[in-house]
């Protein structure tokens, strides 16, 4: 987490304008505000009358009271509009955030650990807030210091004057003091994410760490981890120790000079003792609207980088879903082969593909085969348009995928990740997660029965409406796979990805799916990876992967006589299979 | 996203929990008893010193302006300010250390409960546990303790000082004072359980978040940012009106306060009108009075903040408490495990995570030094079978048992100790391939050694060609590495600890057959030296050789034998086998 120092007031005021603020509630409230600040102002005068023994005087008396009236009901006002303008904004501005989060093209999650994007989402949009409330109070602070000194300079000129000098005194402490106060909050917010993060990698790994018996060092790990915490936060509360007094201390030399030099004053009768205690009342207002300037540009410092760290999302592009031409449109004037040409691409520095190049025709099976880590998946994330190609275009039908829209690109396809990922919830709503429409529970059973998942969902005692528990951890590896399997069937699509759908399931389960799937493919395109050689033997068309190269495409036959690497891999295959064989 | 009953649930187990475990929790950490003390003593001494205040100030502001009182005035002013700042350093520091204990507390038994824990509460909230709710136990003893003896200290002191000056004063505050804490633990109580709503809608926030964000490529396949945006907005928008609420409620104490006030300002001045009228007190007792009640409401007005503060931490102690107070996984048990050298046996064992039955009456024995397979249907309870061998979960006593031994009377961490485990879905840590590679073994581990294990896993090409070979970063969870690279790290990992027992679920499902080969081999080696193997596969040639293969198929023992056994014996295995070699691929 480094922290962005050198950052303009640009993202700032753009984040503002960009996020529809309440401007009418924020208004409303600093105009209440404002009155609030005026009705104070007066109170330290009829006080100053009632102490001095004026408490006889009625009207004094019910001014006092009715001054006290109005001031509970402005603060009561600004208070309750705040809540709403504040709200909104937090609102507002998480809105904006998520609907980017959803949005941003891939990369940009290999670059962010998400509990960073989540403290970003809950916890930075309150800085921003803090600004916006900060700036109204300074406002209103300057104008009661103003009218303060206004109306002490009225009472007396000299005592004024000698209060003054405390100004820039209280200014540079509350400078000094905020300095390092914020250095040393900087580094509790640090280690306080660093302890979270180091919690929540743990947990769901605890497996793990049982089966490695490294209970202890976690253990230990741990303690470290929340003794850094505290080490932070004691620093923190150091500068405290020696901030507060020092802030405080103007308090002190307010007062004194105020009673000492004052009294001074009433003793040669230049100051009569009323307006002395006034004096003292509102020399109190100098301290705590001073002390907010001080404190102010701790504020907006931290509003400043919370508005950067915001807009450097909110900033970077969408994935673009509005293209020129749509997928149908362009499904019946053409061809409907998709292709790629002379692709390569990296996801960092190392090229994963290099100059990868072939066609996926219409409504045939095409197989993908070759080493782990050679780059299949990394294919696939790009024909799910996930990823551009640094060099090379995918094409479909002739036509550069660019052009086509995208939310209709990835409607048309389903794709069966490696990972099978499972979302928490039910196993109805994760079947049916793809689909915009009303679904039946009859396409819902067909969809399982299809997968080969119906039998075991029918045997939990809640059936469809299981709980899968977070990240499907509740299923076994190959129910979480069927789902997947059936999540992908239900959509119907067009085009059809398969990344080892069927790498955790037992023979027969696959042989079933299998039946399933090739009913399924009948007519429609679709892409297979796989490491079982047998299930993609039959493919229209074989696509060799290695080390990001295509070393060979083709059918089976062809293959087998002309790429080393795939005849290699089928012979290995096939001589274990012949192991089996009784 | 149907969370109902559960939260439902748990909303009574923590209404349920009243003072008693509460107070239990209190004393579970080690606290910085020495701290808390001086804590109190020093805040009731500046309680002494703020009482000290309105009698100076009532003096000045009467025309009194001699040298002793101002300086007076002035020393009390500066002590105040010394020693409010000790004060709060010593209450932060005193919080923090409780913090730091019950951290490690619930840290330290995290690490040893069950995985029916891990089961039952989502990993989310447990970090939300050990980070926040921690806070705000240790706010009672570093705050709210101290603040409210403080706060019965004056409030005493100013109704006696009162009563000093006249009984009519006091009895005025005596008679408003009760109404005054009735009407803030009224509030305290509804402001709490708003809180309590605005915390929980933050915390399904969150999860949501959470979640959703590591599958993100899910939702795009699937394209469902639409509906994902709206269920988004949706968890955003119930904070919101959450937030709303809370804002209100905490608004509401503004007219409280104002009402109060002037209340309070309309006795202050009728009293003073009436007594001094009458003669019964003068004008400078009356200022005293003033400041005295201006400064007793000053220090109650946090009254309801203390209030709700208490309530909070009586929440957040129950959900500490069903954390720490879940039975602990005892680790020492009756026997060491000094060598692990016989037949590990599984006699009758049956099991189940929630209602059903996931395993029924599984028996077989696992030999020593041999290769025990676990083939059948998906589903059918193989990972179970692995997870109770591995003591994650505990099986009926003397269900599964090391020649003669009952496996739960062995101590736990040598259990684990003699265990290698690949386990199905791979989990890597966030981190480099080195500090995954290491994180089985607790020696110093040398390059070469780890560029050995790498190779016999078929690994080392791979890493080699990562931009910072074993030290290059793999993304959260491995998320950078290609399936069959995140396995092969994991065989790797275990090849490196070297285990008398290998489980292995699973473990080349993402190999291609040449990789598959080569990751074989290296096995085939680590299996020959009179180590334990136990291996789930599906693809039965890589078990074929296997001593023995149990054929598992819904819960129960379908048959046990040899391959050209159970080729003869079991239908299921047969129908397997030929499925194998339905399509030849040659
Ligand atoms: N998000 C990522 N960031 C950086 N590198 C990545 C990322 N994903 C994959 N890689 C790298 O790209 C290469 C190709 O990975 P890919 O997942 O495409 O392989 P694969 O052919 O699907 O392998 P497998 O059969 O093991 O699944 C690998 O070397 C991998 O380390
Ligand atoms: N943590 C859990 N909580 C509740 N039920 C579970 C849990 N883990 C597994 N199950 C259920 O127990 C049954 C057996 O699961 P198990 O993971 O042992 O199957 P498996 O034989 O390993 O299957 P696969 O070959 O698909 O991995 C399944 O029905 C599964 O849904
Ligand atoms: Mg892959
Ligand atoms: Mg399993």
């Amino acid at each position: 987490m480094s922290e962005p120092n050198k950052v303009g007031w640009k993202p700032f005021f753009s984040l503002i304008s960009k996020s529809k603020l309440p401007w009418g509630l924020y208004i409303l409230t600093f105009i209440v505000m404002i009155s609030t600040a005026s009705v104070t102002l007066m109170s330290p005068l009829i006080l100053q009358k009632i102490m001095s023994g004026e408490i006889f005087d009625a009207k004094l008396v019910f001014q006092y009271i009715g001054l006290a009236i109005v001031t509970a009901i402005t603060v009561s006002l600004s208070g309750f509009t705040r809540i709403f303008a504040n709200a909104r904004t937090t609102r507002n501005i998480q809105n904006t955030l998520w609907s980017k989060y959803i949005r941003v093209p891939l990369p940009f999650f290999n670059k962010e650990p998400s509990l960073l994007l989540i403290s970003r989402l809950t916890h930075d949009p309150t800085h921003i807030n803090g600004a916006i409330n900060y700036t109204m109070s300074l406002l209103m602070s300057t104008y009661s210091l103003v009218g303060s000194i206004i109306i002490m300079w009225g009472m007396n000129v000299k005592l004024t004057l000698v209060l003054l000098p405390v100004i820039p005194y209280i200014l540079i402490v509350t400078l000094v003091v905020g300095h390092f106060t914020q250095k040393t909050q900087e580094r509790v917010q640090y280690r306080y994410s660093g302890m979270t993060a180091f919690i929540a990698e743990r947990l769901p790994k605890i497996r793990l760490i049982r089966s490695f018996g490294k209970e202890g060092e976690e253990i230990e790990n741990g303690k470290n981890v929340i003794e850094n915490q505290y080490k932070a936060d004691v620093s923190r509360a150091v500068v405290d120790l020696y901030g507060e007094p020092l802030l405080q201390s103007v308090q002190g030399i307010i007062m004194g000079l105020v009673l000492i030099y004052g009294g001074y004053l009433t003793s040669i009768g230049e100051l009569d003792i009323g307006s002395l205690i006034a004096f003292y009342l509102y020399s109190a207002n100098i301290h705590n609207n001073v002390q907010q300037y001080g404190l102010f540009y701790q504020v907006l410092k931290g509003a400043k980088g919370a508005a950067h760290k915001i807009s450097k999302i909110v900033d970077s592009d969408s994935e673009k879903y509005e293209r020129s031409k749509a997928f149908d449109e362009v499904l019946q004037s053409s061809n409907g082969n998709l292709a790629l040409e002379h692709v390569s691409f990296s996801y960092e520095e190392r090229n994963v593909l290099k100059n990868v190049s072939f066609t996926i025709p219409k409504g045939k099976v095409t197989a993908i085969v070759g080493p782990s880590g050679g780059g299949k998946t990394t294919i696939l994330s790009l024909i799910e348009r996930f990823y551009e190609p640094n060099v090379g275009r995918l094409t479909f039908g002739n036509i550069p995928s660019e052009q086509i829209h995208l939310d209709d690109w990835r409607n048309a396809f389903s794709y069966v990740s490696q990972g099978s990922p499972i979302l928490s919830g039910t196993i109805r709503e994760n079947i049916t997660y793809g689909t915009e429409r009303e679904v039946s529970d009859e396409e819902v059973i067909q969809a399982a029965k299809k997968a080969n998942a119906y039998g075991f969902i029918k045997d939990f005692p809640d059936g469809f409406e299981t709980e899968v528990g977070e990240m499907g951890s509740k299923l076994s590896g190959g129910q979480r796979q069927r789902i997947a399997i059936a999540r992908a069937i239900i959509k119907n699509p067009k085009y059809l990805l398969l990344d080892e759908a069927t790498s955790s399931l037992d023979i027969q389960t696959t042989t079933k799916i299998q039946a399933a799937l090739d009913e399924l493919m009948v007519g429609r395109t679709t892409i297979v990876v796989a490491h079982n050689l047998s299930t993609v033997q039959e493919a229209n068309h074989i696509v060799v992967v290695e080390h990001g190269m295509i070393s060979g495409q083709g059918k089976h036959d062809e293959l087998m006589e002309s790429n080393k690497l795939y005849r290699e891999l089928v012979e290995i295959q096939f001589a274990k299979e012949q192991m089996l064989a009784w | 996203m149907s969370e109902n009953t559960t939260q439902k649930q748990s909303e009574k187990q923590q209404n349920e929990a009243i003072w008693k475990p509460f107070i239990k929790l209190l004393f579970r950490a080690k606290l910085p008893w020495f701290w808390i003390i001086l804590l109190i003593i020093i805040t009731l001494g500046e309680s002494q010193l703020a009482l000290m205040f309105p009698d100076l100030t009532s003096k000045i502001a009467g025309g009194h302006i001699e040298k002793a009182i101002v300086f007076g005035a002035i020393g009390v002013i500066v002590a105040r300010i010394f020693i409010s700042g000790i004060l709060r350093f010593i209450g932060k520091l005193t919080m923090y250390k409780i913090d730091k204990s019950y951290r490690i507390l619930i840290w330290s038994q995290l690490m040893r409960s069950p995985i029916r824990l891990f089961d039952k509460v989502k990993a989310n909230e447990m970090v939300s546990r050990t980070s926040t709710d921690t806070a705000s136990l240790s706010i009672i003893f570093s705050y709210v303790v101290p603040t409210l003896l403080s706060m019965m200290y004056l409030t005493v002191g100013t109704v006696s000082k009162l009563f000093g000056y006249d009984w009519r004063l006091g009895l005025a505050q005596v008679i408003f004072l009760p109404i005054y804490f009735g009407c803030y633990l009224w509030y305290g109580r509804w402001s709490f359980r708003v809180n309590k709503q605005v915390q929980s809608r933050l915390a399904k926030l969150t999860q949501f978040l959470s979640e959703l964000l590591i599958n993100i490529p899910l939702i795009k396949t699937f394209v469902t940012e639409k509906k994902e945006e709206k269920r988004g907005i949706n968890n955003i928008d119930q904070y919101y009106k959450a937030g709303i609420k809370k804002g209100i409620v905490s608004w509401i104490e503004h007219p409280m306060t104002g009402i109060f006030g002037v209340v309070q300002s309309a006795l202050v001045i009728g009293l003073g009108v009436l007594l001094i009228s009458n003669g019964s007190i003068t004008v400078d007792t009356w200022v005293a009075y003033f400041l005295y009640v201006d400064l007793l409401y000053g220090v109650l007005g946090t009254f309801g903040y203390l209030f709700i503060e208490l309530k909070q931490s009586q929440g957040a102690s129950a959900r500490i408490a069903q954390l720490v107070e879940y039975p602990e996984v005892v680790y020492e048990r009756t026997y060491p495990l000094e060598k692990y050298d016989d037949d590990l046996v599984l006699d009758h064992v049956s099991f189940s995570y929630g209602k059903e039955k996931v395993l029924s009456d599984v028996s077989f024995t696992v030999p020593y030094g041999k290769v025990t397979a676990i083939v059948g249907p998906s589903g059918g309870g193989k990972t179970t079978i692995l997870s109770l061998i591995e003591r994650f979960y505990e099986a009926a006593p003397h269900s599964i048992r090391l020649g003669e031994v009952p496996i739960e009377d062995f101590h736990l961490h040598d259990w684990h100790k003699a265990f290698g485990y690949v386990a199905q879905d791979i989990p890597l840590l966030t981190g480099t391939v080195r500090e995954n590679l290491v994180y089985g073994v607790d020696r110093e581990v040398s390059n070469q050694e780890l560029r050995e294990v790498a190779y016999q896993a078929n690994a080392l090409s791979f890493i080699e060609q990562l931009p910072d070979g074993f030290d290059t970063h793999i993304g959260e969870s491995g998320g950078k590495l290609s399936g069959g690279q995140r396995q092969r790290l994991a065989i790797a990992r275990v090849i490196l600890r070297d285990p008398d027992v290998l489980l292995l679920d699973e473990a080349t499902s993402n190999l291609d057959s040449r990789s598959e080969q080569v990751v074989l081999e290296a096995m085939n080696r680590l299996m020959k030296k009179n180590r334990t193997t136990i291996v789930i596969a599906h693809d039965l040639t890589t078990i074929r050789n296997a001593d023995q293969i149990v054929v598992l198929d819904q819960g129960t023992v379908n048959g046990i034998g040899k391959h050209h056994e159970l080729l003869e014996t079991n239908k299921l295995y047969r129908k397997y086998i030929d499925l194998h070699l339905g399509k030849p691929i040659l």
